[in-house]
């Protein structure tokens, strides 16, 4: 009996331990708001050319294929202090005239001025819209237009626009002949107002940020990372972060300190609360956005 | 950034309830958490198996636990393999990579926490206290997926994966103490020892199980068999009870906890059933959250409080647990204990029937069972006993304290020529063949011709050859047949006993005992082969021949001088005193005795050392017998006393 039963629990242990599984599993869902996307903007840091859209140089895809209205409230903080900016413009393209790389690609297309535009009742500029691009190694430019801009730098200098954060701005279109006029309010989202706590230095691969903002609760904001080379104005943008919009993120340090930052003197912390909206007019998509910038300029320690 | 925190969930919790303290249960399942000084009962190999299964959604079985113990005196040991002792967590990092304009991919993680191993040692001082120690093994092993920039000629993200294996030792203290039956108490560490890897990978950092240390205190109150009570502190305010019993072979519990970090306040239950034998136990339990364990977890709670058990914790599912115990030795629990042993009687090998009679040891036994016993104690003495010689059960309550005694029966075989100083085991069984308890003792044995000094015993002297005696005194009373058939009946006896003694004597002659330091006797062949002996063999060879032809006979032991006692015969010669006249005139010459149905019958002390004649002896046995047994009141004082051989 003794022995029957010693070689029955052993045999049985034996077939449980190779038949059955292991423990369930548990499935954690998130739900700590801390879920980010984090996106490539640039591949080729020696060669970025900005489309000179705006102060930051990384808010708009600027490639000339959407027709777009855009309107932004911009902050620069460096070491000196802060700048506030207004900037709204608009441009609109003709897509039966295409604009193509020596290769063929698509490069975009050309505009079209089709009448007057207002912000907030100010007539906007019409100014030529030139896009960079760079082929064959040699960086060129080309000429594929007009757009519609108007800009705030200071106290209403050269443009008297203000934009108006959490509240709206107010766009008219009007037609050169016919005079058939469209208007509507463009909503702005809440000011921004971005905090860094960057932490470590670059030679020893220990640098850490820590990003707070004034947080809106609802949505979702962007956060971009940029870097500026010695004696350069311009940003090379790197990452796009897209993050809800509850005060903070900790960028993991691996995706700062990998970077070759050696070539560069400064980093770009750039803040974006925006509102956009996608009009489907057949071929002619409409992008309509307003946004709140807070770009923070920091040496790289 | 957001700081984590360590909790202390039920660290004492084990898949079977309260039953560590258990004496019923005497096998152990190697439920380290709630004893981690693994004091059980098991006297011998124990090999135990939990099998499981966990109701998560889906049904997921698998090995718990096997393990195995040996008990070696008061030291055992144990040791376990948990392969189902472990937690996993899957969760997505919340990082996300975008692929290309609309195409994004959630990096995904996975951590698991296993226990894979223990170890017990624990010794136990006496029957209140046993002390001891758990050392387990656990890994935990880190995966993530991880976004990293490579840079060359230009920047590229790519998905890496990230792990990290850590290992660490656990270990821990406990010690019980019975106060009495009913009254028993449980001091035992949580993690009083943590030693091992940590975290290099600053992104698991803060996720290792929690090692806060504390300690628990549990205390076991046993009114019935068939119903106690259990209760478990930790100092991190959790608690658990319980409430355990057996009736007959079954035994059941169940158990209650409150875990501060676990909802609701009483979190959950661990029933238990089982079933035991002397050989095997097998329980059935289970563990029941009150709280829904199928709905989904949150990550945040998670990364704030982590885990501190691997099998009891706010994300364990609801449990069924198979537990099998096999006692390989199939020793039973002791339920006695030999206190002591007091030989009180040497050991004479020719006395072989003496000790069926008279013990020649008494030990003293406890009951240290909950319900009453018999016992059955035996003895064994190289080379004097065949096997074990079992004495009567004695029947023994709770608790008590009895004493028992140890008979023998010495082997037929025996031939000693010589003392002997040999080892004698006193065992005491209560239902198996092994012993609860044994105990062993010098005992002194005897040459076989060694004699006690008490002349009752010289009996088996008398009796060791009789068929020599017999065919010696047939001989003798064949060659006088005539003289015999020419007398009267009623001087049948008196004529045998005076022919035997006449022919024996031709052949003796007195030699005192050699050996002075120890009573020697010798048996009739040797006397007869020696030709002479003393006082002791000349009687005991008279008596042997005299018995051996139905001639009823008695020993005299005259006491009167302590440093020479001597011996001789009294015979019975079945005359009435009226009779007395056919063999003398001179009532001195003989002694009235009443025989077993009140009748007086005439006896006559023969002096065996005279080594003359019949009459002779006869008057010197008469002379002695009136002087010391009858004018110096020798009878009366005890100083001389007759002795019955039969």
């Amino acid at each position: 009996m003794k022995k029957i039963l010693t070689y029955l629990i052993i045999s049985t242990s034996v077939f449980l331990l190779v038949s059955c599984d292991k423990p369930a599993p548990t499935q954690l869902v998130d739900d700590t708001n801390n879920d980010y996307e984090v996106e490539l903007l640039n591949k080729d840091l020696e060669n970025y050319i900005s489309s000179g859209s705006d102060t930051s140089g990384v808010t708009q895809d600027l490639t000339g294929l959407t027709n777009l209205i855009s309107v932004s409230g911009i902050k620069i903080t460096t070491s000196k202090g802060t700048i506030s900016t207004s900037l709204a413009q608009a441009m609109f393209f003709d897509k039966s005239k295409p604009i193509y790389y020596s290769d063929g690609k698509l490069l975009g297309y050309r505009t079209i001025i089709p009448g007057i535009i207002k912000f907030n009742e100010t007539e906007a500029n019409i100014v030529p819209y030139r896009l960079k691009f760079r082929e064959e190694g040699i960086q060129k430019d080309t000429l594929i237009g007009n757009r519609y801009l108007l800009y705030n730098i200071f106290g209403g200098v050269p443009d008297p626009f203000y934009f108006n954060y959490n509240a709206q701005v107010s766009f008219e279109f009007s037609t050169f002949i016919g005079g058939n006029t469209v208007t509507f309010p463009i909503l702005t989202p809440k000011e921004i107002t971005g905090n860094v706590v960057f932490t470590g230095k670059s030679i020893n691969k220990n640098l850490e940020a820590t990003l707070n903002w004034n947080t809106d609760g609802i949505g979702k904001v962007s956060i971009i990372i940029g870097l500026i080379r010695p004696n350069q104005i311009t940003s090379i943008p790197v990452y796009r972060f897209r993050t809800r919009d509850d005060g903070e993120i900790r960028i993991p340090a691996r995706l700062i300190n990998q970077l070759p930052l050696y070539r560069f003197e400064k980093i770009v912390f750039t803040f974006v609360r925006s509102y956009e909206g996608y009009h489907d007019y057949g071929d002619n998509d409409l992008l309509v956005s307003s946004q709140s910038i807070h770009s923070i300029v920091i040496e790289i320690p | 950034m957001i700081p984590s925190y360590k909790i202390l969930p039920q660290s004492s919790s084990d898949l079977n309830g309260y039953f560590g303290l258990q004496d019923f249960i005497s096998i152990p399942f190697y439920n380290y958490e709630s004893n981690p000084d693994n004091f059980f009962n098991t006297k011998d190999w124990g090999i135990s198996l939990q099998y499981g299964a966990e109701f998560s959604g889906s049904f997921n079985s698998s090995i718990y636990l096997l393990g195995i113990s040996k008990r070696i005196g008061n030291h055992s040991l144990s040791a376990r393999y948990t392969p189902g002792f472990q937690k996993e967590f899957l969760f997505s990092t919340g990082e996300s990579i975008v692929v290309n304009d609309t195409t994004t991919q959630s990096l995904e993680a996975n951590y698991t926490y296993k226990e894979l191993f223990g170890l017990g040692y624990s010794y136990k001082m006496n029957e209140q206290l046993s002390a001891g120690l758990s050392l387990r093994f656990f890994e935990q092993d880190f995966n993530q997926q991880i976004v990293k920039p490579v840079f060359g000629d230009t920047l590229y993200l790519v998905t890496e994966n990230l792990s990290e294996d850590l290992n660490f030792w656990k270990a821990d203290i406990g010690i019980d103490y019975f106060l009495n039956d009913q009254l028993q108490f449980r001091l035992a560490s949580i993690n009083l020892l943590n030693f091992g890897d940590d975290p290099t990978t600053e992104e698991f950092q803060g996720f290792e199980i929690k090692q806060e240390r504390g300690a628990f205190i549990a205390a076991g109150f046993f009114p019935y068999n068939y119903l106690n009570f259990n209760f478990i502190y930790e100092t991190t305010s959790s608690f658990q009870f319980s409430t355990t019993g057996n009736a007959n072979k079954f035994v059941y519990g169940v158990t209650a906890f409150h875990d501060q970090y676990q909802e609701p306040y009483i979190a959950g239950l661990v029933p238990s059933f089982g079933y035991r034998t002397n050989l095997f136990e097998v329980l059935l339990s289970g563990v029941y959250y009150f709280s829904d364990r199928t709905n989904d977890a949150g990550f945040s709670q998670f990364y704030e409080e982590g885990i501190d058990n691997i099998i009891n914790n706010r994300y364990s599912y609801n449990k069924i647990v198979l537990s099998l115990a096999l006692n390989i030795s199939s020793t039973p629990e002791k339920k006695v204990e030999l206190i002591d042993v007091q030989i009180v009687r040497e050991i004479y090998p020719t006395f072989y029937d003496m000790y069926l009679d008279k013990p020649f040891a008494y030990g003293k036994i406890v009951n240290i069972s909950s319900e009453q016993v018999k016992v059955t104690p035996s003895v064994r003495i190289e080379g004097i006993t065949e096997g074990n010689i079992n004495s009567p059960q004695v029947l023994v309550e709770p608790g008590d304290t009895s004493t028992v005694p140890f008979y023998l029966i010495i082997s037929e075989s025996l031939n000693m020529e010589r003392a002997t100083l040999s080892n004698a085991d006193f065992y005491v069984n209560v239902t198996s063949n092994q012993p609860d308890d044994e105990m062993q003792k010098p005992a002194l044995v005897n040459s076989e011709n060694a004699w006690d000094g008490n002349v009752v015993n010289l009996r088996y002297f008398i009796s060791k050859d009789m068929n020599f005696s017999m065919n010696y005194a047939k001989n003798i009373l064949s060659e006088n047949k005539n003289i015999l058939d020419s007398l009267l009946a009623e001087l049948d006896e008196f004529e045998k006993a005076k022919l035997l003694f006449n022919e024996f004597v031709k052949k003796m002659t007195y030699v005192s005992d050699p050996r002075a330091s120890v009573e020697y006797v010798q048996f009739p062949n040797q006397t007869f082969e020696l030709k002479g002996g003393d006082c002791d063999d000349l009687s005991v060879a008279y008596c042997s021949l005299l018995e051996s032809v139905g001639i009823q006979t008695a020993l005299v032991d005259y006491k009167n001088d302590l440093q020479l006692r001597h011996v001789n015969v009294m015979f019975n010669t079945k005359l009435s005193p009226e009779q007395a006249a056919l063999i003398t005139n001179n009532d001195s010459k003989y002694f009235i005795r009443k025989n077993e149905q009140d009748i007086d019958e005439v006896w006559v002390p023969i002096e065996t050392t005279s080594l003359t004649n019949f009459g002779e002896a006869w008057n010197l046995g008469v002379e002695k017998f009136n002087r010391e047994a009858l004018n110096e009141l020798g009878l009366a004082s005890g100083k001389v006393e007759i002795v019955d051989v039969y």
